[in-house]
């Protein structure tokens, strides 16, 4: 395959939105450079003969997961990056110096590798070839049905994570003063929690 | 197979049932879907279930390591606090992950298990909900996210250099070899070898000190499980140098950082890095598939003694002050804890001794000698703060500590909790189960009755540990080399022509013969 315009010009785009994404102060617009980056990054999908993961790429990648960020970012007003004390003021060169390692490492190996002479017939990545791979039990089913599980895990862990009152109502307690002392709709549970500390 | 579903499905239908039934009755179904889990795994124990294609593959590495997370599930589960019945269902989760974790060959369902395992983990190290809590939260999730893009981007070049997503495919070339790294690096930051163990002392501070026990044990175990499958003495030329440098860090590092130590929560986290260090050393060798699970189980033992000890004073920190004279206030407590310590430090003849010196046998078996001595002399260095804080809790305790000890039992009396307003106190003395079990449990018995298990478990691993390594052993191909030939004579000549080899061998093992490189033929063991 030879390289033509459209490579190089992907090429120059992703590496582009990349740096963007880590560079930009602001944290929008490093959203909005790391949503660039997932549509180039789903053009050369497609032209990989993975279409369909291009579209899941756009999909929920960009549609559902970045806006996710976005919303949180607006919601926390944090698109300022340049907040507190900056402690290590050295280390973005340190940390450059160690990303050009990696990447030259990794380079040296990816250049010297001989790939395959015969690959196989791809069926262009669309879902009608990738369904039966993906639910054949003597395939990749029971990787999908991790993931179904993985999902599961992460929504529970999620409400979790951020489920308030029922726990800081069990921690009103000397040894872990809290920091409003105003009696709360939470102390009748507070009582109830005590009855289980003391059986 | 009856293990995977036992586990997912109690999970999935606990994540609903528990709405319905009570906080205790959640915690008891979860214990007894462990328990059966633990039992359903026994069944079968050296036969290997391969299923799904072989994406599920249930071999004695995989039910002994199952065994080990479900012990610190239990762990986690008797003595954790379930002032929430999500507690013990993310508890569950976990071990769920853990377990396909052991139990696949298939890298990119290593990948799924690992989130499956880590993501409960990072909620229940913020279970705190305080200033440290939230940090070792983030800290754990930025890192541990961090260890997955690693391992999912060496897992992408693995598959380049091999075309195979399946661990153990043949593969050579720098990227094979980058590949390799990449995924030893996310392991590394899962079991916490340096130089990828910068957030251990402070997620293991951080957090709960069951919440620690469970990642102190579990982890690594699933973590291990993984590695002793993608990285096999066969390869060893390509990971071997990686591995070394971690081990001899790993044990450096953690030795020498837990000298400096004055929190026992952090001591052991130093020691857990040092441990997974010595754990290393048994992947370079033959039969690492044994003597590994078998440093996991008594180091799951010895560590959930610890932390069980710790977690039953507070589930706070714990200054090592606070351990002086433990023996003399609470017996029991002082006891586990020094049973622990002593075997952790590798003391014959107690089953750390005998853990360590397989896993030292596996590198020496190999010919990592500078690695070998390396690891002894970690393990003298060692030797001092397991032994300091050994000599604390059999030294006197002072007057000031039994006033902190009534306290903490008023304290107890009144707000359930052994933490008392302002001075840092310790929990009631033996003999109030109640008192035993605050903060962090409430059920007396059950807690109690899995330290004195563990301490009677341990101790038969002590006194047996053939025992425990030929379980291990079970269902792994025999070692190779074993073939003894006794006629004709080693050194004697022979007449070209027709002549019989003689000799001894285990059956099933192949003897390959050779002329100057030149292959002759083969022969297998029979039975005789």
């Amino acid at each position: 395959m030879s390289i033509g315009f459209w490579e190089v010009l992907a090429l120059l785009v992703l590496v582009g939105t990349g740096l963007a994404v880590v560079r930009l102060q602001n944290a929008v617009h490093a959203a909005l450079a790391l949503i660039a980056n997932f549509l180039v990054v789903a053009g050369v999908y497609v032209a990989l003969e993975a279409r369909f993961v291009a579209m899941i790429q756009i999909i929920v990648y960009a549609g559902a997961i970045v806006v996710l960020f976005l919303f949180v970012i607006m919601l926390l007003s944090a698109a300022n990056a340049n907040v507190g004390q900056d402690l290590l003021p050295r280390l973005p060169w340190v940390a450059a110096l160690g990303a050009l390692g990696l990447a030259g490492v990794l380079i040296y190996a990816v250049t010297r590798f001989q790939p395959p002479a015969n690959a196989p017939a791809l069926g262009g990545g669309l879902p009608q070839a990738l369904g039966p791979l993906l639910y054949d039990p003597e395939k990749w089913l029971y990787a999908l049905l991790v993931v179904g599980f993985l999902l599961l895990v992460a929504t529970v862990a999620a409400v979790v994570l951020i489920e308030p009152e029922r726990i800081i109502a069990a921690t009103s307690h000397p040894a872990h003063p809290r920091q409003d002392q105003k009696p709360s709709p939470s102390t009748g549970q507070q009582k109830d929690e005590r009855a289980v500390v003391k059986p | 197979m009856l293990t995977l579903y036992l586990l997912a499905g109690f999970a999935t239908v606990l994540s609903l049932l528990a709405f319905l039934i009570s906080r205790e009755a959640n915690r008891i179904v979860t214990v007894a879907a462990l328990l059966l889990a633990g039992l359903f795994s026994l069944v079968g124990w050296g036969q290997t279930v391969e299923a799904f294609g072989g994406l599920y593959r249930f071999d004695t590495l995989a039910r002994g390591l199952t065994l080990v997370a479900i012990l610190g599930g239990l762990w986690a589960l008797l003595l954790g606090p379930a002032k929430k019945f999500e507690f013990p269902l993310l508890v569950l989760f976990a071990v769920t992950g853990m377990h396909v974790m052991a139990s696949s060959p298939n890298l990119v369902v290593l990948l799924i298990a690992l989130e499956v395992f880590s993501l409960p983990l990072y909620v229940l190290a913020t279970w705190q909900r305080d200033e440290q809590g939230f940090e070792a939260g983030l800290k754990y999730f930025l890192l541990g996210a961090l260890g997955a893009a690693i391992f999912l981007y060496g897992i992408a070049l693995y598959f380049g250099a091999t075309g195979s997503f399946m661990v153990g495919a043949t593969g050579s070339g720098p990227l094979y070899i980058a590949g390799l790294f990449l995924i030893m690096a996310a392991f590394a930051f899962k079991t916490a070898m340096v130089p990828f163990q910068w957030w251990s002392p402070d997620v293991y501070q951080g957090s709960p000190t069951v919440v620690t026990l469970f990642m102190a044990t579990a982890v690594k175990a699933a973590a291990f499980a993984a590695m002793l499958r993608i990285f096999t003495p066969e390869g060893l030329e390509a990971w071997g140098i990686g591995m070394a440098a971690l081990v001899a860090l790993s044990t450096l590092f953690g030795n020498l950082g837990a000298l400096a130590q004055t929190e026992a929560k952090r001591l052991f986290a130093y020691s857990s890095i040092a441990n997974a260090g010595y754990i290393g050393l048994g992947l370079f060798g033959p039969t690492g598939q044994a003597t590994i699970p078998f440093y996991l189980l008594t180091y799951a033992l010895a560590t959930g003694l610890i932390f069980a000890v710790l977690s039953m004073l507070s589930n706070q920190e714990v200054p090592l002050e606070r351990l002086r004279g433990l023996w003399y206030r609470k017996p029991l407590l002082g006891g586990a804890l020094g049973l622990g310590i002593l075997s952790l430090l590798g003391l014959p003849p107690l089953a750390g001794f005998w853990a360590k010196y397989l896993v030292f046998q596996e590198a020496a078996r190999a010919g990592f000698y500078g690695l070998v001595v390396l690891a002894l002399v970690t393990s003298a260095i060692g030797a001092y703060y397991y032994l300091k804080t050994f000599f604390l809790i059999f030294s006197q305790p002072t007057p000031a500590q039994e006033t902190e000890d009534r306290e903490a039992e008023a304290a107890l009396a009144q707000y359930g909790s052994s933490e008392a307003p302002g001075v840092p106190v310790t929990a009631a003395p033996m003999g109030l189960t109640q008192a035993l079990m605050a903060p962090a449990a409430q059920t007396g018995l059950p807690a109690l009755g899995m330290l004195v298990g563990a301490m009677a478990l341990l101790g038969l691993l002590s006194l047996l540990p053939g025992l425990g390594l030929r379980a291990f052993s079970a269902g792994l191909p025999p070692a190779a080399a074993a073939v003894t030939i006794t006629a004709p004579v080693d050194g004697s000549t022979l007449a070209v022509g027709s002549h019989t080899l003689q000799g001894t061998g285990r059956p099933g093992e192949t003897l390959e013969l050779f002329d100057n490189g030149v292959p002759l033929g083969a022969v297998t063991v029979g039975q005789q």
